[in-house]
């Protein structure tokens, strides 16, 4: 591989890598709103963490690959977890309060009942697991 | 004149927007101008066509063997047109900058380029639809749509 060839590589995982982390900042900007503008959801169990999850009926990849891999979830962690899923036709007042900007849209919310993580576009089974459990034992 | 909506198949948008990204970043790392120039040819092409620039990948081979799912939404279309149409224009100041011997300023706006397409693929928000509806406001001439209801200018709808 030429000189030439790797500095272009690492100027464009770099730049990837400011991009992620613009991401991750926008993220956090987000949830911080979240955390400090929207109402305690009345359909949450107090003392079991859930996930908030944003979906409307012609979602496509909410409907072939978020919706199985939450129901995926819910049978791995059983009554440990609550999932809520909001169809955003019916309550899009909720969305804009949540921040929701596209589907599907995802709020890891710990067992105290504040939302912790937020997750824009699909995310694998595996790693709501993993947050899920990031944030029951850190509240 | 009357808002009215159209269907537009997201699937479509988002396959150029990939091919976008990845033509570019692939003439940054081998120092090609050329495909610099190729992208903008076809983004400014498929405006000119009302399609997306990289569509046929889509229509003729993606779809019909089942890669990528149709996701057909009430939509307006003119706002897509105009951000492709603006990605290319902006990819052939940059081809300029290249001819010109600025590459700093050529790489640089093809980077900008590479992010907004991002930004669309990966956060659903298209800035030049943005750009788009907030001429629209100011009652610039052409501009004639208004975002979907219950749409933020420059997100994907929610509604079908």
């Amino acid at each position: 591989m030429s000189p030439e060839l790797l500095i272009r590589f690492a100027w464009t995982l770099g730049i990837i890598a400011a991009g992620v982390l613009l991401y991750r900042l926008v993220s956090y900007l987000l949830i911080s709103r979240v955390q400090a503008k929207a109402r305690p959801l009345s359909l949450m169990r107090h003392g079991t963490p859930a996930i908030l999850y944003f979906t409307s009926p012609d979602c496509a990849p909410c409907r072939t690959v978020q919706r199985p891999a939450l129901i995926s979830v819910q049978n791995r962690l059983g009554d440990r977890l609550q999932v809520i899923e909001i169809n955003t036709y019916e309550q899009p007042e909720l969305a804009k309060e949540w921040g929701v900007l596209s589907l599907p849209t995802t709020f890891i919310i710990d067992a105290s009942g504040k939302p912790r993580h937020v997750n824009h576009g699909v995310t694998p089974a595996a790693k709501l697991i993993e947050q899920v459990d990031k944030y029951s034992y850190d509240i | 004149m009357p808002n009215e909506l159209k269907k537009v198949d997201h699937s479509a948008l988002r396959i150029n927007q990939a091919f976008i990204i990845a033509f570019l970043v692939l003439g940054f790392l081998l120092n090609a101008p050329l495909i610099v120039a190729l992208v903008a040819l076809a983004m400014l092409v498929g405006t000119a066509f009302k399609r997306p620039g990289f569509g046929p990948f889509y229509t003729n081979v993606l779809k019909p063997l089942g890669w990528v799912r149709p996701e057909v939404l009430n939509d307006n279309p003119e706002p897509h047109r105009f951000a492709q149409g603006f990605g290319g224009v902006v990819l052939v100041i940059a081809v300029l900058g290249f001819v010109l011997g600025s590459t700093v300023a050529g790489w640089a706006l093809t980077w900008l380029v590479i992010a907004l397409a991002a930004l669309n693929l990966f956060a659903g928000f298209c800035t030049g639809c943005a750009v788009y509806y907030w001429l629209h406001q100011l009652n610039a001439p052409g501009f004639v749509k208004a975002p979907p209801p219950n749409t933020f200018p420059g997100m994907r709808p929610k509604e079908r």
